[in-house]
Order: structure tokens, then C-alpha cells, then sequence
């Protein structure tokens, strides 16, 4: 044995398959018997596969190598029949043992087919998918078995794109298909969907006999062109299975609907329709393959939804109407299933929505409208409707966006804005709702309640389209609350901006802003004028003198009519610009008397009042420090008030009994002489004769209007500027689109002003119209 | 961890740690398709692997028994044989002989890792060698005769200009 | 069981050693043997046969230990070809065919040529395995110029998988082919370094103003932005424009395209994306303030720059999904140029610097400082940064460290626009010319600066504003209203190798 020299030449290693294939038989028979295998025996058959493939077959494969581009023809013995044109690479040994294997399998299953041809119904599934259960699993140890065998022979065959070979797992389907399967799958098809109605009729079923058959339609889906693909074909399952799975559903769903609908109310068809969808739904995931869901949901949904949607739209009125909003959230729920289903459900909504705002606030109408009770009747429907769309509609963007559209219209348009004829009264109206918020009185909230009021009016402001007037409202009544000192709370109005500036940007809230500060200032500066005085030489001022400088462009204050300051006064006020003068030089004091107040103390009377009066008031009444009677031509002269404001005055004066005349109070001329009462009584000490003048208050309305109508065309003009300088030239339409875009924030322009507004451009020659190019603008640097 | 008794061909019975085991393809399909009982004394016999070998190769799995799988050959890449870890470079420091088998092996119990390094191990072999040297490496007899290997080498002349 | 170990046994010694044992029996034993020799011997081994392995092994040891130093050498010429395996010859014998195909397949072409003058066995290993096919395959798959030829040149057709039913030829046909190959690469190489190619001419013919500022191009067409506000896609084949896309209200200064959608800047400010099949402009970004000079996306990112001295990030879920992400700001003059990938967006500026950004955070990483004057171009790919200035000098940088590793002079007027690959530089300049530098060569600190540029092309006759190249082409735009495409692969009438099948 140990005989170095005795060494014969190595020989090649020869296995014919029919050493081999008797073993190998009888293994493989006992796999199919689902005999129990000891590991030993299955690494046997292992072996004789892999024997098998790696054996060489005489002919010497150490002669000669074949002549250049000849294939070899050598090593052609069994197992290598298919001569030649092999050009993957050297042959490997395997078609003979794969032929046999794939008798093998013929044979079992035409065996197998005997005993199940028969049989029909439950019968035929039983058999059919236990059948199937114990041949896969074999199946699967015969691939392993011959794993060598497909992972050289098989898988060198698929490099060379030759048809027909399969792995041996793959082997195995493809012989039961069209063995077993081709013969069966009738029958088995409308076993199953017997089955299938019978659950959908109540009935129990055994579903492990559908899922049975419905796995073996998936796996038997072979990609034949590309066999070593693992991607899943599911043509077996499509064409066998779910194609006429489909119609059986259509035909079941489309009877029980219509007859279901004759005989029920829409509302009750609804929970039935919900209910079957989650039911199909369940069986899918129950014994189905995933990818049927899609277009079983197609289906049921065509048969149980869309073939009834107007019987739907007709009913969703109606449960508006009665406010039924779980029967409106399944409504939604089912048509929401349907491509574009929802588009009238949100028509009719935002109508719905529309005309109850309308409704509500018709009761607002005749009188001058109450802002409070205006802005929290539009907040009640809203409130109402935001919640169902929230719970009923599930927040669906498009119910959303029907409610904002309904709000829109309705706040914008309503009975009340028709009275006044003026799309901006909603703004005013909220604007002053805020006044009522934020003002010192009686009736302010607390603090969390006042915060959430305040939200409460943003929802409100989103809807608004002219911005612009309210802020210019807003700013008025926050002014006048920051002169007098009639804020309700710092942290309210600082909060309420804020909740603006989210809103509308910084540039919206930063006049707003500055008002702020002024009045900060104001206080240091108050404090420092003290101090300036009690160090200084001149005599003391005998009066308790403060100021507020306000910056002229912050403010919405126009500079008052002029008047002779009472003497009283002069030397305070002249003691303030010298002061301020020296601190700022530079700039310069406008003194706004008609927002400036001042209290008197009265010796004349029985009792000692404290009377809080406007300067005018002021003026006129110290006149009767001198005497108890003038002439209001004197009182003209002397306080040098114009006329027709200085009657405005005396008439508060007069109403308030501390002054008598004996013409009426209308009718007041030059001539009237007007006496002091020294009969003045009144039970408070402490008496506020200071009332707004009904000429300010109009005055003040119109040019905050005419104000608007300026500002926007100012806005406007700088849009158009800022658009064209980066575009260059332009489309008047594309311009005036950009315009509408830039400025939705703030209001709606309206086009015939855009175009104005770009003819005073051209004007100041910003722009100019393109030669040769019609309604085409370009800038001009 | 269970083990699992491995038998060579020489009747030797190595006592492996399941996940090593498991290296080899054919071995893990084989557990996979009879399934792995607990506490079981069968032994799975390799018929076409002796005990020297099987020491080697069940060397090579228990240092690699923790590596992560192997990716897909991808196609795309280029054919790299410098890539041997300094441990499989020491591990193959082998005779040819012990090598030829080791590929058997590998081949046999479908263990690719361990083909790949041993295939790459003999091509480092060839690599940049002249036909000379190649024959002397593998001790192989040159059985052309002179006319063949003029016209092979002529054929081949286009290589050499560079 | 016997036959088993008796396999085993062969197994072990497969090589025929009968050469080494000659030498054993002529060289060794010079002097007669003793006459006892012959039987005791035959005893001995009759013992050494009934031992087991282990001790067998340690017999011989003692043995061994027992000779001189020049018997070992004997015995070890002996035993060293027991040890040697001719594993090409010997895994065919074992059915492993394709484990010996394994092996030589990752032989280059030199080591291949030398296998296959080993003895005919190897040859016929490698001629059945199909060798130089499975080498031109890897070649293809791993390297761009090989798949280009192969498309060009139409011999893929051999390659890979057969179409079902047809059949590649023999073995022969691709040992012939590879060399045929290299002969085929030379001579493109060859036509870079001399110059010589195929001239194809597009003229615009832009009405108002001309110029063509940008340019993409694939096998089938070429998208360029022009001067006239215009995008045109022209026809590879035909030359011809098929396509003219209009939106844009300034000159189309830089755009990109992949399979779903063209992306453009203009100076009219805005980014606008188009539908590369159909034409259709799906977006327009509205951002920069100014006119928008270069832009690059790739995977769900795109990165703009700006006259207005800003880079605009976006994240890009879809042509009309666009966001920005991020704004960088730093540079001081207008933003001529930006590319980036995973790790950094690179951008260069009028104010002479580049810069580097964190891709992943946005954040600044460091500035490239070097160039006199202001940057008008760059590309940027794994370490290295190429980029060319008004200073007329392209300079090349190591991204990692900041450093300058290189800088090419040669241009004489404002380097406009660059382009590297592996082997090339390819730039353009104001005064129209396009010169090609050898990259390997100025990476190399040891060359000296004469050697850097291969070539200078000269055609076009104004300012070269854009260029592309790949392996066989560079394909250029120039303010002189013409798109040239400069062919190296098709020069004169060479014919171009393509083997026909035995």
C-alpha cells in the first residue's frame, strides 16, 4: 500500500447514473412517502448527486486539446449528450439524472391523480391541498437533496439561456402543474368559490381549504422566461383564481345592494356597506394573496358605493339638515373610498355652510350692527362646523378648504356688510370687538378666558380679505387706548399682536409695535422732566403736568385744529420744548391738544368737583374764571376755537349742565350768551365731561377709508416695482397675477387698480410698455 | 449552542457548535430539511471529506462563523485577489496537496467563503508568472511541441509590447 | 471501506513523478548496493506497512535524523513534487471544470497569454471555459471605456448572455477579439495626444443675442441653455433641434438633466424644471435675487448659486416638491459654481475663493485660498477639486487638507469652464481655445510642467463657455453661437475593428 513507486496513473473519477440512481430512487421514494430520513441517508443521496455531477467520463480530457473554435468533442459520454456549442464554459454532468428525476415526478403525479380526479366540492379541496401540503414539502428536500446538482448543471443551463430546465424545487411545480393541476383546477376553482359564498352568507367555513388552494395557485406562478428569476409570477393565481373571484363579487354585492337599498333607509345600507367592506377586506388578509385587496376593494366599492352615490348626495343634505354627524362620518368614510367621490359632498357642504352663516347673521342686520354679537355669531357657526368637518370629515383637506371657502364668502358678503354697503365693515367690526376686549371696563375677562377670546378673533381675521383696514382700525383704538390710558392689560395687547405679526408678518404689527415703545419712552421721559424741574432755578409749575411723545409716523393722529392755549397752561407746555429740545435737537413737537385732557377743580359750585375735560373744554371753561358770562363770539375770541367746533364743545357743555344759555342748544348763533350754572350738581365728585366730538368720529372714519384707498395704491405700485425689477419684462397678466399673489395677505386688489397703478408707473417711468410686443411691460433701471 | 457530529470519511467524529456547522450550505439545507432535534446522537457522515481536511475546514468556519454573509457576486466589480485577510493568508500557508483538498472540501460542503480564498490563494500562484515558472510552481511538464508553442507564442506577442 | 482509503491514497499523490524518481535512481546511487540490501529492506517496509499513521511519521522523523545533510537534500528533491498539485489539470479530472475556470478567471490579460503557454491541458482549460470572453466581460462591466467601445463598436452583441436561440461563437473569435480591443484603445489614446478627430458643427443660429451657455449630453441628444432665453435639445444623429423649451425671461446659463426632468437657472432669477420627454415646465423656483449662475442635483438634492453671492440647498422629493433647505452664506462676490456629493458642496466665487460645506449639515468647513483673481469654474469628484480662474491658471486642490497640489498654466485668457475624469482635463477659455491635460501625469509632483498639456484645440471663435467630454469626445459651447462635438473614437476613415464571426 505504502509503495511510492506503485502509484498508478490517477483515473478519472466514472460514475454512470445507473450506479447511482437505484439508491437514489429508493431516497427519493421515501421522501415522497414522507418516511422519516436519518441524516446519514440524506447526506448519502447528497453524495451520489454530487458523484454523480463530478464525474468525468473517459476519452482523456489529458488528450489534446480540440482544434481553436471547434467545441470539444471529447467528453461526451452520457450526461453530456447535447454536443457541442457550448460556450459558457466546460460541459457539467447532469441532464441525464435531471430527465430521470423529472420522470419520477410525472409518474407520482400521474399516480396521485387517480385517486383525486373524481372527486368533487369539499371532497376534491380536502385532497387537493393536503395533497399539495405534503408534495411541496418533499419537494423541498428533494431540492435539497439535489442542491449540487442545481447550483453547477442547472444554474450553468440558465447562463446559456437553454428552455425548459428548471431548478429541482421549480421542477417540481411546474410538473404538478401540468400534471395535477391542469386536470383539477376546474373543479378546485369552484369548489373554493362555492365556499367563498357560502362564508359571505354566514355560513362557518373551514378557510384552511381556501388557503390552501389559493397558496398553491401563487407558488405555481413560474416566470418561465426568466426561470432563475425569484420575483413571483402570479399568473396562475390571476387568470385561475381571482379574474372570476371578481365577477362572482360584483354579482353577489350588485344584487344584495339593490335589494338591500329597496327595503332599508340609506342610513342602515350604509352600516351594511361598511360592514361588508371590512369583511372582504379580512378575507383577503384571511386566505387570499395581498395583492387581490386592491382591486376586490376596486370592485366592492363600484358595486356598494359608486353605483349609489346620488342616492347618497340626495341623503347628504339631509343629514346636514338634521345635523346627524355619525351617519355624515360614515357617509364620508364611503365615499371618500371612490376617486373624486367626495368633490359634490364638499360642494353641497360649503353651501350649506355659506348659507347658514348667511342666515345667522341676517339677524344682525337691521340695527347697527353690535361688533360683539356680530363676531361671536360668525364664530358659532364656524365653531359648528369646524367640528364636524374635524370629527365627521376627519379633517379632510378638501372639507377644510370648503369651510374656509364658505367662511370667506359669508364674512366677507352678508346682510350687515350690505347694509353699510361696504365689504370693510367685517374688519371694522372686528377691529372693534377688540376695542370692547382690550379696553379698561366693567366686563373684562380674565386673563385666560381673554387669551382664548382672542384666538377666537383670529379665527375670524383669517377669513377677513382686507386686512389693511383692519389694521388701520386696530391701530386707531389701540392708540387711542395707549393715550388714555385705558389698556385693560399689557400682556393682552402684546399677545394679540404677536398672534397678528404670526399672522400677517412683521411689517403688518411693527407700527403696532412702535406705539409700544413710544409709550415706554414716554414714562422715562415724564420722569426726567420732574427731576429736570425740582432742580431747577425757575419757579415750580403750579400744575401737574405729563406728556407723551409719540412718533409722528407710528401714530394714526392727525395734528389738531389750532387754538389759544390757556394761559394756565403755556408755561408748562414751553417748559416741556425747551426741555425736549435740549435733549433732541432737532426734532419737533406737534402738540396734539384734541387727544390731550386735564382735570379742574371747581370753587363755584356747592360742592367741589374734579371735571376731567379735554383741553377745548378746558379752554372754554377757564374763560369763566373771569367772568360767568360770554357771548360765544367772545368765547370765539378768546379761545380762538373755530366756530363750528367750538358749538360742538359748548353743546357737551351745556348737556352736562355747567353751562346755560337761553337758545337751544341747536340753534346757537354768535350772538348766544352763555351764562355759568352755579347751580351745577352731580352725585359723583369726580365728573369725566370729556366726549368724544361727533364731528372727530366721522372725520376720523372717512379719512381712515380714504387713508386705506391711498395705502393700497401706494402697496400696490411698490409690488409692481419689487415683481418687475427681478423679471424684467413682462406679461400683463403674468403681472397682474403676481401682484394678486404678493398682496393676497393684506387684501384683494382689485384689477382695474392694478392697472391704474401701472399706468402711474409708466408715468414716473418706472416702467414702460415693450415695443412690438403686445401688453408686455419692462422695467427701466 | 446544541452541536451536531460530523463524521469523515476515515470514520474520525468531530463534535461542531451548530452555527459553524451551518457554514457549510450543504449541511445548513440539510438541517433545514429534516429539521433539527434536540439532543440528537445521529451523526452525519461526509463521505467525501477525511478527517485532516475536515479538522482544516471546520478550523476555517469556526474563525469565520461570525462573519457576515457573503454578498451576491457582484459582476460589477472587479476580480480582486489582493483582498486575502493576513488570517487566511496564514491559514493557507499549505501544501498544494492540502490546498487541492481544501477546494474539494469547500466545493463539496458548499462552504463559499472558503472556495473564494483558495481559488484566489492558487491564482496568486499564476499571476505574473512566466509559462516557465508557471510549470515549475505546479511541477508540470511542457507537452507542446515546439511549433505549437511558437505559433501560441506569436499569437500572444501583442501582451508583451507595452 | 477499502476502496475508500485506496482513493484516499491516490488522491494524495496524483502528480506522475516518474521524472523526479529517475533522477532518484541515477543520481543517488552511484555505488552498488550491499547483498543484503534488497531483503532486509523489503522486511522493513513490510514492518513500516503494518504500523498506524502517526507512527509511520515519527519512523521516517528518526530516519531522517539519522542522515547527513546531503541525503536531505536529496530526500527533499524527492519529496518536493509529492507536494506540488497541477490544480488547472487536476479539477477537471475531479468533474470541478468550473472551479479551474474560477481560478484563471481572476488572471489578467498578461498572466492569461502565460497560462495558456503552460501545456495543452491549461490551454484547453482555458479555451473550454471560455476565458478571454469572461475577461472582456469583466472588462466591460468594471470600466467605462470598455463598455463604451463595446456599444460603439457593436461587439457586446457577443457578449453576456445570448439572446434565446442564437448562439455566440467559439472561443477563438474572443482570443482574437481582446487584442484587437487594445489596439482599439491605443489608437483612440493616440488620437487625444495628437489631436486628431471627427469636427461635427451645430450652429444656433440665435436670432437676437448669441451665445450658448450650457450643455448636457447623452448618446441620443444634446440639451443646451442659450443666451436667447431658449433651452434647445438637438438630435444627436441628425445635428438638428427637436425640441426648444421657453419660459425663461433671461439667458439659460446652466442646466441639468437626468431621465425624469431638465433643471435650469437663468438670469431672470429663477430655477425652473422641465419634463425632460415632453418639454413641459413643471416649476419654477423663485429665490435668488439674482441671476441664478450654476446649479447640480443629484439623489433628492439640489444645490443652486447666485449673482446674489448665496447657495440655495433644497431637498427635491419631486420636480414639483422642491424646498429649500438651507442658504449658505460667506462668499463676497457673485457664486459662479457649485458641485457637491454625500460629504461636501464645493463653491467658487468672484471673490477668488473656494469653499467648502458640509453636505449633511450645511455647515462651512474651510476655504481654498490661491487664486489671484476670481473662480469661474470647478468640478469636484472623490479628494480632488479642479477649478479654473481669471487669473488664466486652473489649479488643483486635495479637499481634505485645503492644499493647492497643483497648478496648470497655459490659458491666456480667462479659464471659463473644466471638466476631469481619471485620465483627463479638458478646459475651456475667453480666447476659444479647449486644451487637454494629462491628470495622472500633473498629480504626479515629478512631471515636469511641459508635460502637463496634451494638446491644445482650436476651433472655436469665441469665448468657450461650457464642455463636456467622456472617453471618446468632448462635446463644447462657445459665445460664438455653435455646439462642436470633437470625435476622437471615429478618426478619418480608420476602420474600426469589428471582427466578424468564424
Amino acid at each position: 500500500m505504502s509503495s511510492v513507486n506503485m502509484r498508478p496513473p490517477p483515473p478519472l473519477k466514472q460514475i454512470d447514473l445507473d450506479q447511482i440512481w437505484g439508491d437514489l430512487r429508493e431516497g427519493i421514494e421515501q421522501v415522497y412517502k414522507r418516511q422519516y430520513m436519518t441524516k446519514q441517508r440524506y447526506m448519502d443521496l447528497y453524495t451520489h448527486v454530487y458523484n454523480y455531477c463530478t464525474s468525468v467520463h473517459q476519452q482523456g480530457s489529458s488528450s489534446s486539446p480540440a482544434p481553436r473554435g471547434a467545441p470539444p468533442a471529447n467528453r461526451n459520454t452520457q450526461g453530456k449528450k447535447q454536443a457541442g456549442h457550448v460556450h459558457g464554459g466546460a460541459q457539467l454532468v447532469g441532464l441525464e439524472l435531471y430527465k430521470r428525476l423529472r420522470e419520477f415526478l410525472r409518474n407520482y403525479l400521474i399516480n396521485l391523480l387517480k385517486n383525486g380526479a373524481e372527486l368533487m366540492g369539499e371532497d376534491v379541496l380536502a385532497f387537493y391541498t393536503t395533497q399539495w401540503e405534503e408534495y411541496q414539502f418533499s419537494s423541498r428536500v428533494l431540492n435539497g437533496v439535489c442542491s449540487y446538482l442545481n447550483r453547477h448543471w442547472v444554474k450553468r443551463e440558465f447562463e446559456e439561456s437553454r428552455k425548459g430546465i428548471y431548478e429541482i424545487y421549480q421542477l417540481a411545480l411546474v410538473t404538478w402543474r401540468d400534471n395535477l393541476f391542469k386536470c383539477l383546477n376546474k373543479q378546485v376553482t369552484s369548489a373554493v368559490l362555492k365556499l367563498i359564498e357560502r362564508e359571505r352568507n354566514g355560513e362557518t367555513i373551514n378557510t384552511r381549504l381556501v388557503s390552501g388552494v389559493i397558496n398553491c395557485y401563487v407558488a405555481l406562478g413560474l416566470n418561465e422566461e426568466e426561470p432563475s428569476a425569484r420575483g413571483q409570477n402570479l399568473g396562475i393565481y390571476k387568470d385561475t383564481f381571482e379574474a372570476v373571484f371578481l365577477e362572482d363579487t360584483e354579482r353577489f354585492y350588485t344584487r344584495e345592494s339593490t335589494d338591500f337599498l329597496r327595503n332599508n333607509p340609506v342610513t342602515e345600507y350604509m352600516i351594511k356597506a361598511e360592514q361588508r367592506l371590512q369583511e372582504e377586506q379580512k378575507r383577503v388578509q384571511v386566505y387570499l394573496h395581498e395583492t387581490t385587496m386592491e382591486r376586490l376593494a376596486k370592485t366592492c366599492d363600484r358595486v356598494l358605493i359608486e353605483k349609489h352615490l346620488e342616492i347618497f348626495h340626495q341623503e347628504f343634505q339631509k343629514l346636514l339638515d338634521g345635523e346627524k354627524n355619525t351617519d355624515l362620518g360614515r357617509m364620508y368614510a364611503l365615499v371618500a373610498r371612490i376617486p373624486d367621490g367626495l368633490c359634490e359632498l364638499r360642494r353641497l357642504l360649503e353651501q350649506h355652510i355659506h348659507a347658514q352663516g348667511l342666515s345667522a347673521l341676517a339677524h344682525c342686520a337691521p340695527a347697527p350692527a353690535d361688533p360683539k354679537m356680530y363676531v361671536s355669531t360668525i364664530l358659532e357657526v364656524h365653531k359648528k362646523y369646524n367640528a364636524l368637518v374635524l370629527l365627521a370629515f376627519n379633517n379632510d383637506s378638501g372639507f377644510v378648504a370648503a369651510l374656509d371657502k364658505a367662511c370667506g364668502r359669508f364674512i366677507n358678503s352678508n346682510s350687515v356688510t350690505k347694509a353699510a354697503n361696504s365689504s370693510s365693515k367685517s374688519p371694522e367690526l372686528l377691529a372693534k370687538y377688540c376695542d370692547l376686549l382690550l379696553k379698561k371696563s366693567s366686563k373684562n375677562p380674565e386673563e385666560a378666558e381673554l387669551e382664548d377670546t382672542l384666538n377666537q378673533v383670529m379665527v375670524v381675521f383669517k377669513y377677513i380679505e382686507d386686512k389693511d383696514v383692519f389694521q388701520k382700525f386696530y391701530s386707531k383704538m389701540l392708540a387711542k387706548r395707549l393715550v388714555q390710558h385705558m389698556s385693560a392689560s399689557d400682556d393682552a395687547e402684546a399677545s394679540m399682536i404677536s398672534k397678528l405679526k404670526q399672522a400677517c408678518g412683521f411689517e403688518y404689527t411693527s407700527k403696532l409695535q412702535r406705539m409700544f415703545q413710544d409709550i415706554g419712552v414716554s414714562k422715562d421721559l415724564n420722569e426726567n422732566f420732574r427731576k429736570h424741574l425740582s432742580m431747577s432755578s425757575e419757579a415750580p409749575l403750579h400744575i401737574d403736568f405729563s406728556i407723551q411723545v409719540l412718533s409722528s409716523g407710528s401714530w394714526p393722529f392727525q395734528q389738531s385744529s389750532c387754538f389759544q392755549l390757556p394761559t394756565e397752561l403755556e408755561r408748562s407746555v414751553h417748559r416741556f420744548s425747551t426741555f425736549y429740545s435740549s435733549q433732541h435737537s432737532g426734532r419737533k413737537l406737534n402738540w396734539l391738544y384734541n387727544m390731550s385732557k386735564g382735570e379742574l377743580l371747581t370753587n363755584c359750585f356747592k360742592n367741589r368737583y374734579t371735571l376731567q375735560a379735554s383741553t377745548f373744554q378746558m379752554a372754554v371753561l377757564l374763560q369763566y374764571n373771569d367772568n360767568t358770562s360770554w357771548t360765544l363770539r367772545q368765547l370765539e375770541h378768546h379761545t380762538a376755537i373755530k366756530g363750528e367746533l367750538l358749538v360742538q364743545v359748548l353743546q357737551i357743555l351745556l348737556k352736562a349742565k355747567l353751562l346755560v344759555c337761553s337758545d337751544d342748544e341747536t340753534e346757537l348763533t354768535e350772538a348766544s350768551v352763555i351764562d355759568l350754572y352755579v347751580g351745577y350738581k352731580n352725585k359723583k365728585l369726580r365728573v369725566n365731561i370729556n366726549i368724544p366730538l361727533k364731528t372727530e368720529l366721522k372725520a376720523e372714519q372717512e379719512t381712515t377709508h380714504k387713508h386705506i384707498e391711498e395705502d393700497r395704491k401706494m402697496l400696490i405700485q411698490a409690488a409692481i416695482v419689487r415683481i418687475m425689477k427681478t423679471r424684467k419684462t413682462l406679461k400683463h397678466q403674468h403681472l397682474v397675477v403676481e401682484v394678486l399673489n404678493q398682496l393676497s395677505s393684506r387684501f384683494k386688489p382689485r384689477v382695474q387698480v392694478i392697472k391704474k397703478c401701472i399706468d402711474i408707473l409708466i408715468e414716473k417711468e418706472y416702467l414702460e410698455r415693450t415695443e412690438g410686443e403686445k401688453d408686455t411691460y419692462s422695467y427701466l433701471a | 449552542m446544541p452541536n451536531i457530529k460530523l463524521q469523515s470519511s476515515d470514520n474520525e467524529i468531530f463534535d461542531v457548535d451548530v452555527e459553524i456547522a451551518k457554514c457549510s450550505v450543504t449541511i445548513k439545507t440539510m438541517l433545514e430539511d429534516l429539521g433539527m432535534d434536540e439532543d440528537e446522537e445521529e451523526v452525519v457522515p461526509l463521505p467525501n471529506v477525511n478527517s485532516a481536511i475536515l479538522k482544516k475546514v471546520i478550523q476555517w468556519a469556526t474563525y469565520h462563523k461570525d462573519d457576515p454573509p457573503l454578498p451576491e457576486d457582484d459582476e460589477n466589480k472587479e476580480k480582486r485577489t489582493d483582498d486575502i485577510s493576513s488570517w487566511d493568508a496564514d491559514f493557507l500557508k499549505v501544501d498544494q496537496g492540502t490546498l487541492f483538498e481544501l477546494i474539494l472540501a469547500a466545493n463539496y460542503l458548499d462552504i463559499k467563503g472558503l472556495l473564494d480564498v483558495t481559488c484566489k490563494t492558487v491564482a496568486n500562484m499564476i499571476k505574473g508568472k512566466t509559462p516557465e515558472e508557471i510549470r515549475k510552481t505546479f511541477n508540470i511538464k511542457n507537452d507542446f511541441t515546439a511549433a505549437e508553442e511558437d505559433q501560441v507564442r506569436k499569437e500572444n506577442e501583442w501582451c508583451e509590447e507595452k | 471501506m477499502k476502496m475508500e482509503f485506496e482513493k484516499m491514497i491516490e488522491d494524495t499523490y496524483p502528480n506522475q513523478q516518474q521524472t523526479s524518481l529517475k533522477t532518484l535512481e541515477t543520481g543517488t546511487r552511484p555505488v552498488p548496493s550491499s547483498a543484503g540490501y534488497t531483503s532486509e529492506r523489503d522486511a522493513c517496509l513490510n514492518y513500516f506497512t503494518r504500523w498506524n499513521e502517526t507512527d509511520q511519521v515519527e519512523f521516517v522523523e528518526q530516519l531522517l535524523a539519522r542522515m547527513c545533510h546531503y541525503q536531505h537534500g536529496h530526500i527533499n528533491a524527492y519529496l518536493k513534487p509529492m507536494l506540488q498539485r497541477d490544480f488547472i489539470s487536476l479539477l477537471p479530472k475531479k468533474g470541478l471544470d468550473h472551479v479551474a475556470e474560477n481560478i484563471l478567471s481572476y488572471l489578467d490579460a498578461a498572466s492569461l497569454c502565460a497560462a495558456e503557454l503552460v501545456c495543452r491541458e491549461w490551454q484547453r482549460v482555458i479555451s473550454e471555459g471560455m476565458l478571454w470572453k469572461k475577461l472582456v466581460e469583466r472588462k466591460v462591466r468594471t470600466d467605462s471605456l470598455w463598455r463604451g467601445l463595446a456599444e460603439r463598436r457593436g461587439w457586446i452583441q457577443y457578449l453576456f448572455k445570448p439572446k434565446p436561440g442564437w448562439q455566440h461563437p467559439s472561443h477563438a473569435f474572443y482570443r482574437q477579439l481582446f487584442p484587437k480591443i487594445i489596439q482599439d484603445i491605443r489608437s483612440i489614446e493616440d488620437n487625444w495626444r495628437g489631436g486628431r478627430h471627427n469636427l461635427q458643427r451645430i450652429n444656433c443660429r440665435s436670432e437676437n443675442s448669441k451665445g450658448v451657455y450650457c450643455l448636457q449630453y447623452d448618446d441620443n441628444k444634446i440639451v443646451s441653455g442659450l443666451r436667447d432665453n431658449t433651452i434647445k435639445i438637438w438630435d444627436r444623429k441628425t445635428l438638428q433641434c427637436v425640441k426648444e423649451l421657453q419660459g425663461h425671461t433671461g439667458s439659460v446659463l446652466c442646466l441639468q438633466y437626468d431621465s425624469r426632468a431638465i433643471i435650469s437657472g437663468s438670469s431672470d432669477s429663477t430655477v425652473r424644471v422641465w419634463d425632460v420627454a415632453t418639454g413641459a415646465m413643471l416649476n419654477t423656483l423663485i429665490h435668488h435675487c439674482e441671476a441664478v449662475l450654476h446649479l447640480r442635483f443629484s439623489n433628492g438634492m439640489m444645490v443652486t448659486c447666485s449673482k446674489d453671492r448665496s447657495i440655495a440647498v433644497w431637498d427635491m422629493t419631486s420636480t414639483t416638491e422642491i424646498m429649500l433647505r438651507r442658504v449658505l452664506v460667506g462668499h463676497r462676490a457673485a457664486v459662479n459654481v457649485v458641485d457637491f456629493d454625500e460629504k461636501y458642496i464645493v463653491s467658487a466665487s468672484g471673490d477668488r475663493t473656494i469653499k467648502v460645506w458640509n453636505t449633511s449639515s450645511c455647515e462651512f468647513v474651510r476655504t481654498l485660498n490661491g487664486h489671484k483673481r476670481g473662480i469661474a469654474c470647478l468640478q469636484y469628484r472623490d479628494r480632488l477639486v479642479v477649478s479654473g480662474s481669471s487669473d488664466n491658471t486652473i489649479r488643483l486642490w486635495d479637499i481634505e487638507c485645503g492644499q493647492c497640489i497643483r497648478v496648470l498654466e497655459g490659458h491666456e485668457e480667462l479659464v471659463r469652464c473644466i471638466r476631469f475624469d481619471n485620465k483627463r482635463i479638458v478646459s475651456g477659455a475667453y480666447d476659444g481655445k479647449i486644451k487637454v491635460w494629462d491628470l495622472p501625469a500633473a498629480l504626479d509632483v515629478r512631471t515636469p510642467h511641459q508635460d502637463l498639456c496634451l494638446r491644445t484645440l482650436v476651433e472655436h471663435t469665441g469665448r468657450v463657455f461650457r464642455l463636456q467630454f467622456d472617453e471618446f469626445q468632448i462635446v463644447s459651447s462657445s459665445h460664438d453661437d455653435t455646439i462642436l462635438v470633437w470625435d476622437f473614437l471615429n478618426y478619418g476613415a480608420q476602420p474600426a475593428p469589428h471582427p466578424e464571426r468564424d
